[in-house]
Parts: C-alpha cells; structure tokens; sequence
C-alpha cells in the first residue's frame, strides 16, 4: 500500500519535474509527447532534455539511497552513507583525474571504482587509528569527513591545473542533475539495475546482521562474505551515481532514516520503499532548486548540501544525547 | 555417533589459555547442565560447540561431522545456541525476529514457507509469547525479550540444542518453563546443553552434569555423582550441606 503511494508520488514528481525548466510545458502537453509520435520541438525537449532528466534522477536517487541502506545496515550504524563515508569524494577525485588525462563517459566507472573502494578503505583504517574511548559509529564519521576533505582538496587542485577542464566540471562537482554525462547513463543504468536486484536478494541476509555478528552466524549467515558483498556493492552504488551527476550528498544518509521512521528498519519492503524515496527526494530537491531562487538557478547538489547537512546535524544530536541518557 | 561430540579440544584468547583438552560427547536425547565458578570457560565451550571458535587442537564434532567442515547455513541447520542476551534489534517486530530462525532452511531468495510460518506460530505459543508476536522488541520487558529469543532457537531446530544461561532474566514460573521446554527437546530425541549456576534446577532436569574448573573438565556424569559436597568444595571453594528431596539433591550452604 505504502509502495503503491511512492510510485503514485514519483509519477507524479517526475511529470512536473519534466514540466519545470527554461521552458514551461504543461503536464497535459507531457503525456500528448509521450503517447503520439514527435511533431515539433517542444517534444524534442521533453524527448531528449527533460526525460533524460528523470532517467537521472531515478538512476542516481536509488543507487545512493540504496548504498546509504546497505552501509547502515552492514555497519550497524545510522550516520553511514556514500558521503559521510568519504566514497564519493573519493569516487569525485579519481573522475577527476581521470578526465586530467582525457578519459570520458562508461569508462570512468573504473577509476570512480577504485576511487570510492580506497577511500573507503582509508576511512575503515583511519577510524581503527583514532578509536578511543567514545562512540565507534562518530569515529567512523569522524574519519569520513576527514577522507572526503582531502579527497576534495586534491579534486580542486587537479581542477585549478586545467582551465578547461574547470568549465565541464563545474556543473557536475556541485551536483547537477541537469548536467549530467550522457555517455555514462547507458553503461551505469544497467549496472545500477543489476546492484540493486543483488542488493533486494541480500536483504534478509543483511537483517540478520541487526541481531549482532555471532547471532546472525549462528543462523546461518557466511558474515564475512556478506560483508564484503555487501561493502562492494554500496561503494559500486555510489561510485556509479557519481560518475553520472558528480557527488551529491546525504540522499543515501537521510533517505533511509525516513522510510525506517515510516516502515520500520528490516524487509524488503524497506528497501523498495527506500529505491523509490531517493528519485522522489532528489527530484523534489531539483524542483526546489529551480523555483527557490528564480530566475537564479539552483543546483540539486547545493539543496541537498543544506537541508541534508541540517538533518546530520539533528541525526548526531540524537545520538549523542541518546548515548548520554 | 553422538550428534554433538568435542574431542580434548583446547583455545584460547590471544596468549590466555581458556579451554585445555575439554572432551564431552552428548547423545541423542540427552540433557547435559555444565556447571563451573564463573571464568571456568563454560562460555567458551559453548562457543567453541555452536561454531564460533575454532579450537586450537583437538575437534569439535557434528552428527560425525568436523563442524569446520561445514557451512554456516548448514551448520545452522544441525545446531542451536541461545546466546546470553546480548543486543536484540529494537525496532524489529517479535514475531519477524523469531522468523529469522528459519533462515537456515530457506531458499536463495529466503521465501518463508506455510511450514516455516507453523513452526515459527508453534515456538510462539511454546514460550508463551504468541501474544506479544506483533509488538516491538524493544517495547518488550527482559524476560518477554529472553522468551522471544529462546522462541527463535526453538523455530530454528535442529540434532543439536545449546543454551547458555537460559534461565537469566526469567521469573520463576518462566525459568522451569523454559528448562521443561529443553527437557521435552532432549526427550523429542536431540542433544540438549546448558549452562546452567543453578544446581537445584541442573541435578533435576539434567541426566548428566560435566562440572568444569579453570578451563578443565573436572567430573562428568549423574547429578548427585558430580554435585558432591566434596566437589562443590573444591571448585567453588563454598562449604555446603547436600539435602536429599525427591530424587534432587539441593546444596544448602553451610555457614548461614
């Protein structure tokens, strides 16, 4: 019933958002487009301008979600994401090296790849480094943030070498949806697709993991491997939406925490609820983004950043507190 | 072939011994209580039987089985281990939590069966949780979330039944419901171990007691041939008087 509601509110989001744009169209003219063969140009904008647009949006919206639910699940901790992980400025770094040196398109899922997997990796050592005696879930963020900060220094100065290469990256480092690499969708969409069927088998899998490591051993689950699995497909999630749109924050932090609130934290259902709450999120945030400050346009990247950013904050509030009590 | 048998098997953490040659075979239909002063390594055991440690010599054997052979998911299929409380997933609803214990007997895509559903209503109504199936773990008091654990190692099934401190948390009424229970499963024809502090309650539900001490096994056998005001001396170091009431010898201590 919940789910049938999330489709209805994403239909519904993706009409206006092909609708929303330099050029209003109204829905009704949308659906004339979609249904009748192409006559004049408006049906090529909405044909090969605005319904890439959604494409993105729900490419991008469900991997980092999902990579943001599996992280969480895997960690046992609800401030894990994409971003507060250090995985897409890592994922952000080796992109853009790797169009230092003239890379383009599919192929950068590669070094995204390796990107993401380092800075992960970097982030899981660090926190082992500064564990004291506090909370573990605030060290693993702790060491994040610190992976992400270096990992965006480095990004900026590899961009400040290259004039040119300033000009195409602008609009994908502050997360535009709108400025997406078009040779990237057809490589990442399949792949995306097939992550998040492997994510769905998995998530029984993944519950067991919230009763506690040796329990979910004594009930059958290869932990190690399921780790590692699962590790391997959040940083593949997210490395794939970055390589599409560039890094866009917190979908894959707040995402999940709504739909827990709303569906509980285990099924299925869950994580369906959880792939279709990321498109309608970022979709919502692409449409606050061009009306907020109209005609000055907004990126999805910066609405993201601030209202995320905000709900971090509240989310480590309530944890410090909950830790004090 | 015993379901359940560890051969001298010795482990320890790091550098410190826990466990030196500890052997104990336990039957089909056999209830064995371990006994032991705390740090006598009666949870280690239990670990090293459920497959959670390997040990560093001897074996540890399943249905014939060395347990490293097997798979964690076919293991689970054979053994059962009710842990101590440690951290249950709050926000879960019960009665998904007492389902997780057919994990082991589903499919790749874990679809839970019109059986898995039976068993998983049955182990409910056996600890007397069927109620409370739709609330929240955490809303639940320390013995209901105790039941409900013990309800999901009852659904899991299994040759091989392994309890650890099962009475902790439970009220009187519930600590001999949940022994009744394990003594049923021993009777139903599987291998039953528990760690049990009570020696009331072990020498009357146990057919056998393995007594361990530092790590050791110090006496293997009948309730009241294990128990011995002797024996309760040297390993606990506490002076007692054995009392002889309807079969069950209760150890009333002496300096009161």
């Amino acid at each position: 019933m919940r789910l049938g509601v999330l489709v209805v509110l994403l239909a519904v989001l993706a009409l206006i958002q092909v609708a929303f744009g330099a050029l209003w169209i109204p829905p009704a003219r949308v659906l004339e487009a979609l249904t009748g063969p192409p006559r004049d140009f408006t049906d090529t904008i909405i044909l090969q301008q605005r319904l890439p647009r959604v494409a993105v949006a729900c490419t991008v919206g469900a991997a980092l979600a999902v990579a943001g639910l599996v992280l969480q699940k895997v960690m046992q901790n609800v401030l894990v994401s994409p971003s507060t992980l250090g995985i897409n400025a890592g994922a952000t770094v080796a992109v853009v090296l790797a169009m230092f040196f003239g890379m383009s398109g599919g192929t950068l899922l590669f070094p995204a790849l390796i990107g993401g997997t380092a800075a992960m990796g970097a982030t899981l050592l660090a926190s082992r480094l500064i564990a004291g005696q506090g909370d573990r879930r605030l060290d693993l963020v702790l060491a994040g943030s610190m992976i992400g900060i270096l990992c965006s220094s480095v990004s900026t100065f590899v961009i400040s070498l290259d004039p040119d290469l300033f000009g195409d990256l602008m609009g994908w480092l502050v997360g535009d949806i709108g400025n997406f690499d078009y040779l990237a969708l057809p490589v990442v969409l399949p792949v995306v697709a097939v992550a998040l069927a492997i994510a769905l088998i998995l998530c029984p899998q993944l519950d067991l993991l919230t009763t506690g490591e040796d329990q979910a051993r004594l009930l059958g689950v290869n932990t190690a491997l399921l780790q590692g699995l699962a590790l391997a497909l959040a940083v593949l999630l997210a490395v794939a939406a970055v390589v599409v749109v560039g890094p866009i924050g917190f979908i894959g932090l707040v995402v999940p925490h709504l739909v827990k609130l709303a569906m509980g934290e285990t099924g299925r259902a869950t994580l369906v609820a959880v792939a279709l709450t990321g498109p309608c999120l970022l979709m919502l945030a692409d449409i606050l983004a061009r009306v907020a400050l109209a005609p000055r346009v907004l990126h999805v990247g910066t609405v993201m950043g601030l209202s995320g950013g905000a709900i971090f904050l509240v989310m480590v509030l309530a944890l410090v507190r909950r830790g004090r009590a | 072939m015993h379901p359940l048998e560890v051969c001298s098997a010795s482990f320890g953490y790091g550098a410190r011994p826990v466990l030196h040659g500890v052997s104990l075979s336990v039957a089909a239909g056999e209830f064995v209580a371990v006994v032991g002063p705390n740090g006598s390594g009666k949870s280690t055991l239990m670990r090293l039987m459920a497959g959670l440690e390997r040990p560093a010599s001897g074996t540890v054997r399943v249905m014939g089985r060395d347990i490293a052979t097997f798979s964690r998911r076919r293991f689970a299929r054979h053994v059962a281990l009710l842990t101590q409380g440690s951290g249950v997933p709050q926000a879960m609803v019960a009665r998904d939590m007492v389902a997780m214990g057919r994990h082991c007997h589903q499919g790749f895509l874990n679809r839970r069966s019109a059986a898995d559903d039976d068993v998983i209503d049955a182990a409910l109504a056996e600890m007397e949780v069927a109620d409370l199936a739709l609330r929240r773990m955490g809303e639940l008091s320390g013995g209901q979330v105790q039941r409900m654990r013990m309800a999901m190692v009852l659904a899991q099934g299994g040759e091989v039944l392994l309890l650890d401190e099962p009475t902790t948390f439970l009220d009187l009424r519930h600590q001999y419901g949940l022994l009744r229970r394990a003594k049923r499963a021993a009777r139903d024809g599987r291998a039953v171990v528990a760690v049990l502090h009570d020696f009331t309650q072990a020498s009357i539900y146990a057919d056998r007691i393995a007594l361990m001490q530092d790590g050791r096994m110090v006496g293997v056998g009948t309730p009241a041939g294990v128990l011995t005001e002797a024996a309760i001396h040297r390993v606990f170091g506490v002076r007692t008087h054995g009392v002889r009431i309807q079969g069950a010898v209760i150890h009333l201590p002496v300096d009161r």
